[in-house]
């Protein structure tokens, strides 16, 4: 059983998934998007919104199984001892190589915004210092950082509300100029971002109140981050033309960097600070879910002694790749991991669950 | 708790050991405060900087302005062969406004000279562009006028005539210059006796200039692509016949404006467009004294709407030989007609639209006598 | 880490295992008949010490002695209250005649003598079995004034003083409540120093006071005299930047503290009560937003917590805007600024550092020295060394302004721990932006803000109301809403009642609660 000192509310969990989802997608979204989907970008992101508000009910329906357990305690239950394990395993390693990925984009775009000359290791270190200072307590102290920076993210999005001043909405016509398949292409591209609410196989049994409250809170968490990404990627779209996007990888900065108000000038540096914190979150939130994932594979009950050496693993997994090449085979690679792991594996979890009849102990409630 | 502490001194002891690799401290920097690209010879580029020193005392602070040239190969080029001549670390981070000599934009695509302005993340991309008659290089080499350095005093020319609505507001960012929809205008600067002064917009086809218009032109040039600065006056004549003396002048203050654009296809795919213009205006000049009278009034509406909308047609007369789009015509045509757009020559096509231009100006104020 | 675990090591543990030694009370000695075989037991137990006053007082038909220590003991006192009614007596009948408050009956002699350390004066009677202590001690309090560094503009103006008698006196009257709880500890193997803590039965979590009482007794110190020394044993984290205890000199904020469910202790000869547990807010509320209204008190909250922010970042801000980011400055202050560092020969991180580090020793050597001299060091410290380092050269006028500005946003904060604790925050993150700029101080905030969220006083969070977030806290921790707003007292020192008001705005014609 799961201490009341460990549980966290509905609302504390919904911001915990808004923050594992919004992450550094926010920067890259609008010009990948692009590429495929042209100036249809933003209906991409509603598409990909409403498939992981699919992918997340499916989740809550797996876990509404077993609502006293996490993924990591049910597979072993669900799948048999070995097969357990081994989803386990790949379950840890996805968890690892997308926060691995998301530091990767980091250090990309701190490399190549603010510090040039900075080793990598160092930012990449710091990043996973402060992370792992957070991601060894308890889901419950870690939402509360969650719920304190999650300002954070309307002041990214008023700063960036600014650069409406230079918008032309003629951009955004004709819409659907694309066509169907590109725009389910870019839906593909920006699901990557989307992923975060995952969450919910890990955190289902420490959050407060009925399975209901947990399945509005992700839907919340799903729409508002989808909300947040068409908005920046809709910003984008009306700033820049189409021809200027597909040079700037980072449109979002790139559309704040001219910006001057009457105190400050650069607004970009400032977007960028305040957007290391929503990534550290992002990190937080992975790394968090990679040791717990390590810690049930090497069958212990907490997961803190287990943070420092994800940490250190996903420190060397995000040092390997330095060029643009690599960087995009790995984003390849990790995408179709995540999308085993958060798309298909779910699926036919909640299928062997119905055709089995497994059920957890308590699972008669939901 | 202690191999908390443990890890926590090692790991400042590994960041302060390592020293700070991105610094650049103020202090050493040498930094531009105005730019200008002029033609130079073989195909080079003539670039002139000043740099704005300052020097901070109790009595106050003390300008000056170091003027460098060099002739090189491109921008970065340039760069480097300035900061050979520069003591100190040369830093372009801070221009205020680049100026492009008249020949040289007239010649040359400037774009490739910009590259380097949308590629290096620390590059001022709000700094002002304007064209100057002649070369630019004379007009930095003015140095200093009264206390202001030359490129203090240039940007806040531009800054004023940007609200009195001479100049469109424009910066590097909002150049466009990789969009097909929009051509751009830039402040068009003369020499006046080693005082620079504002003498209209360039017109620019592209990324080439074509031509220019009077401070006049501009004026209405703004108004009819909507884009109003802070406040926009217009001394006009107020009679039909030629103006005597200033007793037939009468001068406006626009407070709204109220613009309708719309590019018409037709069925058989002829573009025209449609452009109206509604000003609301104050009258803050008027030296005959007659608006208490409401026809006079009237007819004063008439004479300036008239007179407006033939002013319009000859700018928009102008633009078209210039190939100048500056109201975005070929934009809407991308959005609301794109089948069209794709098979149109536009650099052809351009110049015959036919425009229809109507200025209708109502005065609903007089200041504090009729 | 070997040579880690030597520093850092602690004796926490230990002292939780030597607790139960500690409380095996001293071997029982019975009163003895004859008065000799007492008197010599007494000198010896106190080693024959010489203040110890052996007065022998013919009591009608018996002999009796009077011994106590001169040094403690009041001699007023024993003149009035055991001499004078004795001497008077018409038979020999303590019990009777003895007129003082507090007399206590003892057959144990042990007992008696180390109530005779504490100011009692004990009569041994011939042929009795039992002995009188009565509590003549000597009373030098000074004043109920009002605390020099807690000062209230408006509202009451008295404070706790050295007598933790008194002290208890002044929260009582404060709060008339028979919830009022006092439980009395004696601290230090060798200073028995009395302690107390009080709270209110019907409020105060009894968890909370059961984790105190467990975190008091384990205290196996010889030497607890102050109690300061204490808050060191009890709280939480020692080694944390941030104070999780409140140190208060005044009545009225213990008792409005008290009315949360919170925990003060007292102790003999600090004038001072400890509350627990506390949020980082508390330190940032004074008795003073109490005493004004609503608007003003939340202006002026506002303004303090807006100083925390400025006292840790305005200083590593600069450094990162000068050593990495000057794009940002806007265009005449660029100029200005860049007019007045360019002569400068260090680099900010150590301009900054040595003017921080001259402000605190001005700061260190005007509160040295006594008030007329402390007051022109200020002056010259402030005009002619922030004046000549300028002339110089050693550092820029605006950093003369921001550490100027630093100094006083840190020195805002109401309470002295808070105020330290700022002060130690920003050198570390004045570091990290000299490292890292923009990136340094995200990184070094993220982690105080972590640190925030994950420490806990007394097991109640430390951010609350922030984090965890509850909105509704929010009204007396950043502003301060009129009285009849704030229904629920804040949760974090989980209250056993919530609620401490319903609608107490009467009348239809005012603002509606």
């Amino acid at each position: 059983m799961i201490a009341a000192k460990e549980k966290i509310t509905a609302g504390q969990f919904m911001i915990v998934v808004i923050q594992a989802q919004i992450g550094v997608g926010i920067l890259f979204l609008p010009s990948s998007v692009e590429s495929v989907a042209r100036n249809d970008a933003w209906i991409s992101i509603l598409l990909a919104g409403m498939a992981a508000l699919l992918l997340s009910v499916v989740m809550w329906g797996l876990n509404r199984r077993f609502p006293t357990m996490t993924l990591f305690e049910f597979l072993p239950k669900l799948l048999g001892k070995f097969a357990g394990k081994i989803v386990q395993i790949f379950y840890g390693l996805a968890f690892i190589l997308e926060c691995s990925m998301v530091l990767v984009l980091f250090t990309d775009v701190v490399r190549d915004w603010i510090f040039p000359i900075t080793p990598r290791w160092v930012i990449l270190g710091l990043m996973l210092a402060t992370a792992l200072y957070m991601a060894r307590e308890n889901i419950r102290l870690i939402a509360r950082f969650f719920v304190l920076t999650f300002g954070l993210i309307f002041v990214l999005i008023l700063i960036a509300a600014y650069a409406y001043k230079d918008a032309n909405i003629l951009y955004i016509l004709p819409i659907n100029e694309s066509g169907i398949s590109n725009v389910l292409k870019g839906m593909l591209r920006s699901m990557n971002s989307l992923y975060g609410f995952e969450m919910i196989l890990l955190c289902y049994p420490y959050v407060k109140g009925g399975s209901k409250g947990i399945l509005k809170a992700t839907l919340f968490a799903c729409v508002f981050s989808t909300l947040v990404y068409s908005f920046m990627v809709f910003m984008c779209l009306i700033v820049f033309s189409p021809e200027e996007l597909k040079i700037i990888p980072q449109p979002v900065l790139y559309m704040v960097k001219a910006l001057s108000f009457t105190v400050i000038e650069r607004a970009d540096l400032y977007f960028l600070t305040i957007w290391t914190v929503v990534v550290i979150t992002t990190v937080m939130a992975y790394l968090y879910m990679g040791a717990k994932a390590v810690a049930s594979i090497f069958g212990k009950k907490k997961h803190a002694g287990a943070v420092p050496y994800v940490a250190l693993l996903i420190l060397c997994i995000s040092l390997y790749p330095h060029d643009q090449e690599l960087i995009n085979k790995m984003q390849i690679i990790v995408g179709i991991i995540a999308a085993i792991a958060l798309v298909v594996l779910p699926f036919l979890l909640l299928c062997i669950s119905y055709l089995f009849r497994i059920k957890g102990k308590e699972g008669a409630e939901g | 708790m202690r191999r908390r502490l443990a890890w926590i001194v090692i790991g400042s002891a590994i960041l302060i050991l390592c020293g700070c690799w991105d610094q650049q401290l103020l202090k050493n920097e040498r930094n531009v405060s105005i730019g200008g690209f002029d033609q130079g010879i073989d195909g080079l580029l003539r670039a002139t900087v000043s740099i704005r020193d300052i020097q901070v005392s109790e009595s106050g602070a003390n300008d000056s302005s170091e003027v460098h040239s060099v002739l090189a190969r491109s921008t970065q080029h340039a760069r480097e062969l300035l900061n050979q001549e520069v003591s100190g670390g040369y830093s372009p981070v801070k221009i205020r406004v680049l100026l492009l000599g008249e020949e040289f934009v007239r010649n040359h695509d400037f774009l490739p000279y910009f590259d380097v302005y949308y590629r290096d993340p620390k590059s001022p991309l709000n700094a002002k562009v304007a064209v100057t008659k002649g070369k630019a290089e004379d007009l930095i080499r003015i140095r200093k006028i009264g206390n202001k350095t030359i490129g203090l005093h240039i940007d806040d020319l531009l800054k004023g005539m940007e609200q009195t609505t001479a100049i469109p507001r424009i910066n590097i960012q909002t150049l466009h210059p990789l969009d097909r929809g929009y051509d751009f205008a830039l402040p068009y600067l003369v020499n006046k006796g080693g005082m620079p002064s504002l003498n209209g917009i360039a017109l620019f086809s592209g990324t080439k200039m074509t031509e220019i218009l009077n401070t006049d032109e501009s004026r209405l040039y703004l108004l009819l692509s909507d884009s109003m600065g802070r406040d926009l006056r217009m001394t006009l004549k107020s009679k039909k016949i030629n103006a005597s003396n200033s007793y037939d002048y009468v001068t406006i203050d626009v407070k709204k404006i109220q613009r309708k654009l719309k590019v018409k296809v037709s069925n058989k795919q002829d573009i025209s467009v449609k452009l109206h213009l509604k000003l609301r205006v104050t009258v803050v000049e008027d030296p005959s004294n007659h608006l208490y009278d409401i026809t006079v009034m009237n007819n004063l509406e008439r004479i300036l709407s008239e007179q407006l909308t033939d002013d319009s047609k000859m700018i928009v007369h102008k633009m078209q030989k210039a190939e100048h789009d500056g109201f975005g015509i070929a934009r809407r045509l991308m959005s609301y007609h794109p089948k069209l757009w794709k098979q149109l020559d536009w650099i052809k096509e351009y110049p015959q639209i036919p425009f229809d231009i109507r200025v209708s100006l109502q005065i609903v104020n007089t200041g504090i006598t009729q | 880490m070997g040579f880690f675990s030597k520093v850092f090591s602690n004796n926490r543990h230990k002292s939780a295992r030597a607790a139960n030694v500690r409380r095996t009370p001293p071997t029982e000695e019975k009163v003895a008949a004859t008065l000799q075989e007492n008197i010599s037991y007494v000198h010896q137990a106190l080693f024959h010490t010489e203040d110890l006053v052996n007065r022998s007082i013919p009591c009608f038909e018996k002999q009796a002695y009077l011994l106590y220590l001169n040094s403690v003991c009041d001699s007023d006192k024993i003149h009035q209250l055991i001499l004078k009614p004795l001497l008077q007596a018409q038979d020999a009948n303590p019990d009777r005649d003895l007129t003082a408050a507090s007399v206590e009956k003892h057959t144990d002699l042990e007992k008696a003598i180390d109530l005779m350390i504490r100011g009692y004066a004990v009569l041994f009677l011939e042929g009795s079995e039992d002995c009188y202590a009565v509590q003549v001690n000597q009373i030098n309090n000074r004043a109920v004034n009002e605390p020099a560094n807690e000062k209230a503009i408006q509202g009451a103006h008295d404070g706790f003083i050295e007598s933790m008698q008194v002290n208890l006196q002044l929260v009582r009257k404060q709060i008339n409540s028979r919830n009022l709880v006092v439980r009395k500890y004696s601290l230090g193997k060798m200073t028995k120093t009395d302690a107390t803590i009080v709270y209110l039965n019907d409020l105060a979590n009894p968890e909370l006071v059961e984790e105190i009482d467990r975190k008091i007794t384990a205290i196996d110190a010889d030497n607890v005299m102050n109690g300061l020394l204490v808050l060191e044993y009890i709280e939480n984290q020692s080694f944390s930047p941030f104070p999780q205890i409140l140190q208060s000199e005044r009545p009225d904020r213990v008792a409005a503290n008290l009315l949360e469910g919170r925990v003060a202790l007292l102790m003999e000869g600090t004038p001072a009560a400890l509350i627990m547990p506390v949020s980082f807010f508390t330190f940032y509320q004074s008795p003073d937003d109490y005493n004004s209204r609503s608007l003003a008190g939340s202006f002026i909250r506002l303004l303090r917590l807006f100083s925390f922010f400025i006292a840790i970042a305005l200083p590593s801000y600069y450094i990162a805007v000068v050593s990495f980011h000057y794009e940002v400055i806007p265009m005449e202050l660029f100029y200005q600024i860049k007019g007045s560092v360019e002569k400068i020969p260090y680099p900010p991180i150590l301009e900054a550092l040595f003017m921080e580090l001259t402000i605190e020793l001005l700061r260190e050597a005007g509160m040295r020295l006594p008030a007329p001299i402390g007051q022109s060091i200020g002056i010259v410290g402030g005009l002619v060394i922030g004046d000549a380092v300028v002339r110089v050269g050693l550092v820029s006028y605006p950093m003369i302004t921001v550490v100027a500005l630093t100094a006083i946003a840190s020195f805002v904060v109401p309470s002295h721990e808070m105020s330290y604790s700022v002060r130690l925050l920003r050198f570390p993150v004045m570091i990290a932006a000299s490292l890292l700029g923009f990136l340094g101080i995200c990184i070094g905030f993220a982690l105080i803000l972590i640190h925030l969220c994950k420490l806990e006083s007394f097991g109640s969070p430390y951010f609350a109301p922030a984090s965890p977030m509850r909105l509704r806290d929010w009204k007396d921790s950043f502003v301060r809403l009129p009285f009849w707003k704030l229904n629920e007292r804040p949760i974090d020192p989980n209250p056993q009642q919530l609620v401490q008001e319903k609608r107490s705005k009467g009348g239809t014609g005012d603002d509606r609660g």
